[in-house]
């Protein structure tokens, strides 16, 4: 018995100097401050965050097919039915064998689009076509993966050959396979619900101007409707936001607040900025650049990390679907990357008083800065089908006001010359919607300029309701 | 007074020329005037530049066949009568074998030139006169602003010579008594046309290459894919 | 198995253990101390050199601190001091506005004691003429915010502990965290 209590005794005494030691250990090897270590910021670029599924991400704004009369129709809506297909004929065109990539010319290009039956989707912007290749799940780690292309052709002109258009540069190629694939009958065996519209190009509808599609006679049901920014009755939004951000010093970062209730959050002497405004505007800035080189896919996977972790989609209401609507790069082997993403209702895309709801700037595989307006809406609102305003008429009517935006507050000469000009820089004109600064959801026309400016205009009226200069 | 009075009346004729000047018609933007197209479909796009209303026909020129026949009588009391025994009859006119030339000549509706000789087409036959069916239209579209556009596309036309034409109106006309109050009765101030053909779509050939690429240089495109896949 | 001849050499190792360590670690803040006191010394000693003298009790001891939310509003009474929870809190670069303290932040941080902060000072200041015959007057632990980049703006905003250096040569402020 004795001898069995000294040994409980013992084993106490053990434990405690087991613990003894475990905790001088700790006081010897750990810092006694808590040190504001930068390292020790949540660094969103190597944690393990569930990602987005990236093939929603994807869509044409735009399906463009050709009856090879010169005269298209137009689909704006369900293009993730084109885009699946398209995917689909590619993987199929991979699995005959690839032949070789081929630059052509712009007449070729127009030749293959207007005189042959054809499909041509239009993603707005330019990016890496490898990237496309990743979401069809067939290989390309060729030249054309590097291609930074905005548009996908099918045409019955050359069936063993996809065209690929990069419009911004602009550049011309053709990636020629093995066996062909009657494309078009495929496309056209597309079961879809809405009626597309007609579309000329630009020269012929305005007989001056470039070579662009222009839509004809378009009808809607499109109506506006009063919208909510994500903060809305969530007042700890942004303090959740921040805290993302900021991690382990969130306690100690500087916090400013205007007398309108704007909140900037900010580390040391502006290292990390974060602003809050209360009309649920987000900004984040930081001149941490990293310095991997990183791909494409890569630092769009971070960039959907970084939007994850930071704020999320939770509260977004009806369309949490977020699309892929601009990207630009710059550098050598270290890159610059910089990923807009816009909301989208109805299947179309929703611009803000910035632009894309979503920005998202990476240098050197590292976050540099976003910027978040988005919103929620509750229920969606459709009225009767009425006719839209008509594109050229919205052009013509407007020429002076694009000229003025275009050419920093100088007036044309004259009409004819402001309509010229706009009808020369006109790049797409597509329907969508606009989120004003009143929470207003309006249905309007996106027209886009070459240099990457968005006009929007009432989409029934075709009064100027906003624009944006390009935030790339 | 002789002079002031001429010198007057040069004002006014420059005066007159003036006003007339400042009147601008509409143009026909699409399609081309006098162009050739494939395929049933044509965009109609007409141009204002003033604050007018217009009224929009796609006609399809026809050629006559065979000639009216009338029958012409005398009646009792010595008066003629000419009477239509059977109608004439139209085809459409066979614009599969015009050029843009021959459309700009048709266009012209000269059937002889100054010498008094028939103007003749590419393919031999003469100018012929020809008359009109509306396929489209008549349709009013009035532009409230300084420029403005009038667009729409005709679809499922059969290959053929068209005319696009477009009529300026202007005040409406005033009906006369007794006679019945019909809609559309406006003055046309000014009328304008523009003639194109449409033939048959050639049928696409399900090749894998209908020759718009095979003038490339393959063994060159070889070595520059060759060369970028080295400097990727 | 002999469960106490175990035990018991178990035991044995663990006193040893962690003598060892408790020596390694009074060692350590012994030597920490000293590297501390040694350079006060050299800070004391560069102070006469340049003919600066502190003419005022250094506070001993580090405490640990969090940040302190204030509100910016307009000098209404300029010659009330404003205090909070016994530190005062001062508000630079904006004339004619002052700092009401509102809350702590939620974490603490330790603080450089106030000879450290001397250290800080004089290494800053080291390449030029300011430390030449200085007279530093007071020293004293406050909440500090510079307002230079929003001047003229009320709101709430972040201060910070400092050490605020009473001078012949103007008042300066060295950050403690």
């Amino acid at each position: 018995m004795d001898n069995k209590r000294v040994l409980q005794l013992k084993m106490t005494v053990l434990v405690v100097l087991f613990l003894g030691a475990i905790l001088l250990l700790y006081l010897l090897w750990m810092p006694e401050n808590a040190e504001l270590n930068i390292s020790r910021i949540f660094d969103f670029g190597r944690a393990p965050v569930q990602t987005m599924d990236h093939r929603g991400l994807l869509v044409p704004d735009s399906v463009n097919i050709s009856r090879g009369d010169g005269s298209f129709t137009l689909q704006v809506r369900e293009c993730e039915k084109s885009m699946e297909l398209a995917l689909s004929i590619l993987k199929e065109y991979y699995s005959y064998g690839f032949l070789q990539l081929e630059e052509i010319s712009r007449e070729q290009y127009l030749q293959a689009l207007d005189g042959f039956r054809s499909a041509e989707l239009d993603f707005g912007f330019s990016l890496p076509f490898g990237f496309i290749a990743e979401l069809g799940g067939f290989e390309e780690s060729g030249a054309a993966a590097e291609l930074l292309i905005s548009r996908i052709c099918f045409s019955s002109a050359a069936r063993d050959s996809v065209i690929l258009v990069d419009g911004q540069s602009p550049g011309f190629w053709r990636l020629v396979f093995s066996g062909p694939i009657d494309c078009m009958a495929r496309f056209s065996a597309l079961e879809l619900e809405d009626e597309p519209a007609l579309a000329w190009r630009a020269d012929s509808m305005l007989g001056l101007g470039n070579d662009e599609l222009l839509p004809l006679a378009m009808s809607s049901n499109a109506i506006g409707f009063e919208i909510r920014p994500e903060a809305y009755g969530d007042e700890y939004l942004a303090q959740d936001m921040a805290e993302d951000i900021f991690g382990d010093t969130f306690d100690f970062v500087r916090r400013i607040s205007d007398s309108f209730g704007n909140v900037t959050y900010m580390y040391g002497y502006g290292e990390k900025s974060f602003y809050a405004g209360i009309d649920g505007y987000f900004e984040y800035t930081s001149s941490a650049a990293g310095s991997e080189a990183t791909g494409f896919s890569e630092d769009l996977q971070r960039a959907l990390a970084f939007i994850e972790a930071c704020g999320g989609l939770k509260k977004t209401g009806e369309s949490t679907g977020l699309r892929l609507c601009g990207y630009s790069e710059s550098g050598g082997r270290v890159k610059d990357r910089t990923f807009l993403f816009t909301q989208s209702f109805g299947g179309r895309p929703v611009a803000v008083t910035e632009g894309a709801g979503l920005k998202v700037s990476l240098s050197g595989g590292s976050i540099t800065g976003f910027t978040r307006r988005l919103y929620r809406w509750m229920t969606g609102l459709y009225g009767d089908v009425l006719p839209c305003a008509e594109a050229s008429n919205v052009i013509a009517s407007n020429s002076n006001h694009i000229y003025n935006i275009l050419n920093n507050n100088t007036l044309a000469a004259a009409s004819s010359e402001a309509f010229e000009f706009a009808a020369g820089e006109t790049v797409s004109m597509l329907p969508g919607y606009f989120a004003d600064s009143m929470d207003q959801l309006n249905p309007c026309w996106i027209l886009r300029t070459k240099d990457g400016t968005a006009f929007y205009f009432d989409l029934y009226n075709g009064r100027p309701l906003g624009f944006c200069r390009s935030q790339l | 007074m002789k002079k002031r009075l001429i010198q007057l009346l040069a004002i006014i004729m420059l005066l007159a020329l003036g006003t007339c000047v400042c009147f601008a018609s509409p143009t026909v933007v699409s399609p081309g005037a006098n162009s050739v197209h494939d395929g049933d479909s044509i965009l109609v796009s007409v141009k204002l530049t003033e604050k007018q209303t217009i009224r929009v026909s796609v006609i399809r020129q026809m050629e006559e066949v065979k000639a009216a026949v009338y029958e012409t009588t005398v009646d009792e009391a010595g008066n003629e009568q000419t009477k239509e025994v059977s109608p004439a009859e139209y085809k459409p006119y066979d614009a599969s074998k015009l050029t843009e030339a021959d459309v700009a000549l048709l266009a012209a509706g000269e059937t002889k030139d100054a010498k008094g000789n028939p103007i003749k087409l590419s393919n031999g036959s003469a100018v012929k006169t020809l008359y009109g069916e509306t396929v489209s239209g008549p349709v009013d579209y009035k532009n409230a602003s300084d420029l403005g556009f009038y667009t729409k596309q005709i679809s499922s036309l059969k290959p053929g010579l068209y005319v696009i034409q477009v009529d300026v109106l202007g005040k409406k006309i005033e009906q006369k008594e007794g006679e019945e109050a019909s809609e559309g009765d406006y003055e046309i101030i000014e009328s304008v046309k523009s003639y194109v053909a449409l033939k048959e779509k050639p049928k696409e050939t399900p090749v894998a290459d209908n020759g718009i690429f095979s003038t490339r240089n393959t063994a060159l495109q070889f070595l520059q894919n060759l060369l970028r896949s080295l400097f990727r | 198995m002999d469960w106490s001849k175990a035990t018991n050499i178990l035991i044995a190792l663990f006193v040893a253990v962690d003598l060892a360590l408790g020596g390694l670690y009074f060692s350590q803040q012994y030597s920490l101390a000293q590297a501390e006191a040694e350079a006060a010394r050299a800070t004391q000693s560069y102070l006469e050199e340049r003919g600066a003298s502190v003419r005022c009790s250094m506070p001993e001891g580090k405490k640990r601190m969090a940040v302190l939310f204030v509100s910016i509003v307009k000098d209404s009474e300029p010659l009330e001091e404003s205090r909070f929870d016994g530190y005062r809190v001062v508000l630079s670069g904006s004339p004619g506005y002052r700092a009401e303290g509102i809350s702590y932040g939620d974490a603490k941080a330790g603080t450089l004691s106030a000879s450290g902060a001397l250290q800080k000072f004089v290494a800053l200041h080291a390449e030029d003429d300011i430390l030449t015959n200085l007279r530093i007057d007071d020293i004293e632990l406050v909440y500090w915010l510079d307002r230079q980049d929003l001047q003229g703006a009320e709101g709430q905003d972040t201060a910070r502990p400092a050490w605020r250096l009473r001078t012949s040569q103007g008042e300066f402020f060295v950050e403690a965290f």
